[in-house]
């Protein structure tokens, strides 16, 4: 046996060096900071279809403003250089937030920070002011029956596709409380309590299985 | 020397196979696996009013109770859209509990969307969980049906572990190797944490392919026999894709026969008639009550040609040469892909494609795994070269083995034409292959044993951590695409 691992050393030291990797790897990834959403409105982008003219203002009601948003992002395009955008969020009792991009943002991913929106807001109206002199067109679903977008004075059925995103970015480790909370909704109350502590609990048995297994197995 | 029918290591790769789906199940929002919805409705259609569903005119709708959970759940905005996520906030949980909370019939029109024409064995078993949950709720029912889909998860792995077994007996290092390379494979995790009777047909197949190398291993008796006809039975009546399978075990049956002919022709005849009886027997019955009972049609769309809609016509020369490039080059063929499906659909499906194929991997990781794929690959056929002599002496039951996989790649193009000229739709999913995961672990195994004694050991526990590793990162992009 000089000179040549034996079989079980062989197979623990591939399995533990391999896992060590593993483990290495996942606390990078989960230590990364990126921005992170915070809900969108589920309008599929059908196409770039709902066009907003120079100064001139677009407003859709109905938004679910999910709570600790700090910036949205829509799908946008316009001519070089692309018009600076003003947006207005109001809820039933008001404004709630603002925003604003300054002109030469680059298509199609247009993101505008937010002041933030500590609580989420239902029924509210997304209104984007063009402030420049080339047309925006934003990306979402048209015709969309039932619900409708109001430019001006014209009201044209459809909807821009939003996506909302928490203020600047986190790692996986600071959006630990809030992945908990988001696993709890929309599941069966029969696991809606647990369901994140679960996941990594039966994968830690699992691969602990799965070692006991290969280093007792015999050659 | 006598082994125990179910040694420790195969139910331990079997709870780890069980582990790991329930892990996917409560990772995946409900009804973000592939036709959950469809799959869910046919359950209930059984539960509820004790009928196959039946194909209407116009699709659907299924019944008020779970369509309006789907609406509440925001699933047909998720399904199919990377940037839309599941339900993040309180308002819509609110949403989702009211509908939950409202008294809605859970009676539909009886069809189901894509699994209508579906045969019952999988939504009968179904409808035990459906009917033991108390209360009426949509998503608790199918929480626990999502449950014992997980394991049935776990008996396919043990299946594949008993398989390994009969396969490569004087090995039996590889056996928990290949089976856990199975356990972990993300794909295979994903669909068995949630309904869909993709969760019955791997079992079936896994037992198909176990029996019959049981029967090369040890001779074609009667109870041998039985175990490949009633695999093959149950399969058959979980779901079609399993007659791709037919062919490779006619023949293995005729090759069991001829091998006992001089020294135990009876049992070696009983077992092949016990084996075509248990096979046929159910699907005969399930083609006679369709045709009596529930006035449907037992193969959906029929087995001859089939009407295209807006302009695309039938032709048995053009679906040949769609199951060909489905699977390969188009060589001198006109071509009908505008991709290249073996590796796009196929390979990098197989790696991993999730959710309503709306989310996978970055580049980079497919073209990491066509690396290690083809190092094992090369590793197996080393070990195959170098054991050629053995492998002269079975060239029957390789044969058997390479036929049930073309079979199965048969079954699925012209499924895939068909679907085409009807719908002008894209019917090829990597999970449609995964009957085939005992072939899949003794590719495994093989490259194990092509590193000998010295580096086997080795190569089998790289292999698995391989797996571990894909199947943590495919949970970690499933996180990040429904909750972050």
């Amino acid at each position: 046996m000089r000179g040549r691992l034996r079989a079980p050393a062989a197979t623990g030291l591939v399995l533990g060096v391999g896992l060590l990797a593993i483990v290495g790897v996942a606390l990078v990834i989960l230590s990364r900071s990126a921005p992170r959403r915070s809900g969108a409105n589920s309008v599929p982008a059908a196409g770039f279809a709902i066009e907003l003219a120079p100064h001139r203002q677009l407003c859709q009601g109905g938004e679910l403003l999910p709570g600790d948003t700090g910036a949205m992002l829509l799908d946008a395009a316009s001519g070089a250089p692309a018009p600076a955008l003003a947006v207005d969020i109001a809820g039933p009792t008001g404004v709630v937030s603002r925003g604003d991009v300054s002109a030469g943002w680059r298509a199609p991913m247009l993101r505008i920070e937010l002041t933030h929106v500590p609580a989420t807001v239902s029924d509210a109206t997304v209104c984007i002011r063009n402030l420049g002199t080339r047309q925006v067109t934003f990306a979402g679903a048209v015709p969309d029956a039932g619900l409708q977008v109001q430019r001006g004075d014209e009201t044209v059925s459809g909807r821009l596709r939003i996506e909302y995103l928490r203020p600047g970015g986190e790692s996986w480790w600071q959006l630990l409380a809030t992945l908990a909370h988001r696993f709890s909704l929309g599941r069966s109350g029969l696991v809606s309590g647990w369901a994140l502590e679960a996941v990594p609990a039966l994968m830690l048995l699992a691969v602990g299985l799965a070692v006991r297994t290969m280093l007792r197995e015999k050659p | 020397v006598t082994r125990p029918l179910l040694p420790r290591a195969a139910l331990a790769c079997a709870l780890v196979a069980l582990a790991n789906g329930l892990a996917w199940s409560l990772l995946t929002p409900p009804f973000q696996v592939p036709d959950e919805n469809a799959h869910y409705a046919y359950v209930q259609q059984l539960s509820e009013r004790g009928t196959l569903p039946r194909p209407t005119l116009a699709e659907g709708p299924l019944s008020p109770r779970e369509d309006t959970m789907l609406a509440a759940l925001l699933s047909y905005g998720i399904a199919g859209d990377v940037r839309n996520p599941a339900p993040m906030t309180e308002a819509q949980q609110r949403t989702i509990q009211a509908a939950a909370g409202m008294s809605l019939s859970a009676k539909g029109t009886g069809d189901v969307l894509s699994a209508t024409g579906n045969p019952p064995l999988y939504y009968a078993l179904q409808a035990i969980p459906y009917k033991l949950t108390p209360g009426g709720r949509v998503l608790d029912k199918l929480t626990v049906m999502r449950a014992l889909s997980t394991l049935l998860g776990a008996v396919t792995v043990l299946l594949v572990f008993l398989f390994l077994r009969e396969l490569l007996p004087a090995s039996r290092r590889v056996w928990s190797a290949g089976a856990l390379v199975v356990a972990f494979q993300p794909l295979f995790g994903f669909i068995s944490g949630g309904v869909n009777n993709d969760d019955l047909l791997y079992p079936a197949a896994a037992a198909v392919l176990w029996a019959l190398a049981r029967a090369f291993r040890r001779g074609l008796t009667p109870a041998r026999g039985a175990l490949i006809g009633f695999s093959l039975g149950v399969g058959l009546v979980s779901k079609l894709t399993l007659i791709g399978f037919v062919p490779a075990i006619a023949l293995a049956v005729v090759l069991l026969a001829r091998r006992a002919w001089s020294e135990d022709r009876r049992a070696a005849l009983r077992g092949a008639g016990l084996a075509l009886g248990l096979a046929g027997a159910p699907f005969a019955l399930y083609a006679l009550l369709n045709d009596l009972l529930w006035h449907r049609s037992a193969i959906a769309g029929g087995v001859g040609r089939v009407s295209g809609a807006h302009g695309r016509t039938f032709s048995f020369g053009a679906e040949l040469s769609h199951v060909w490039q489905l699977f390969l080059p188009h060589l001198w063929m006109h071509p009908q892909f505008g991709y290249f499906p073996l590796w796009e659909a196929w390979f990098k499906g197989f790696v991993g494609r999730f959710g309503w194929l709306d989310y996978g991997f970055p580049q980079w990781f497919y073209d990491f795994a066509l690396l290690v794929w083809l190092g094992v690959a090369a590793l197996a056929v080393a070990e195959l070269v170098r054991r050629r002599g053995a492998l002269a002496r079975r060239r029957g039951e390789l044969a058997v083995y390479v036929l049930a996989l073309v079979g199965l790649c048969a079954e699925i193009g012209v499924q895939s034409y068909r679907f085409e000229i009807v719908t002008g739709g894209v019917f090829e999913q990597a999970r449609y292959l995964l009957p085939a995961l005992c072939l899949y672990a003794a590719v495994a195994a093989l490259a194990i044993r092509g590193g000998g004694r010295r580096w086997g050991p080795a190569i089998g526990a790289a292999l698995v951590v391989l797996a571990i590793g894909h199947d943590l990162y495919a949970q970690m992009i499933t996180i990040a695409r429904y909750y972050a």
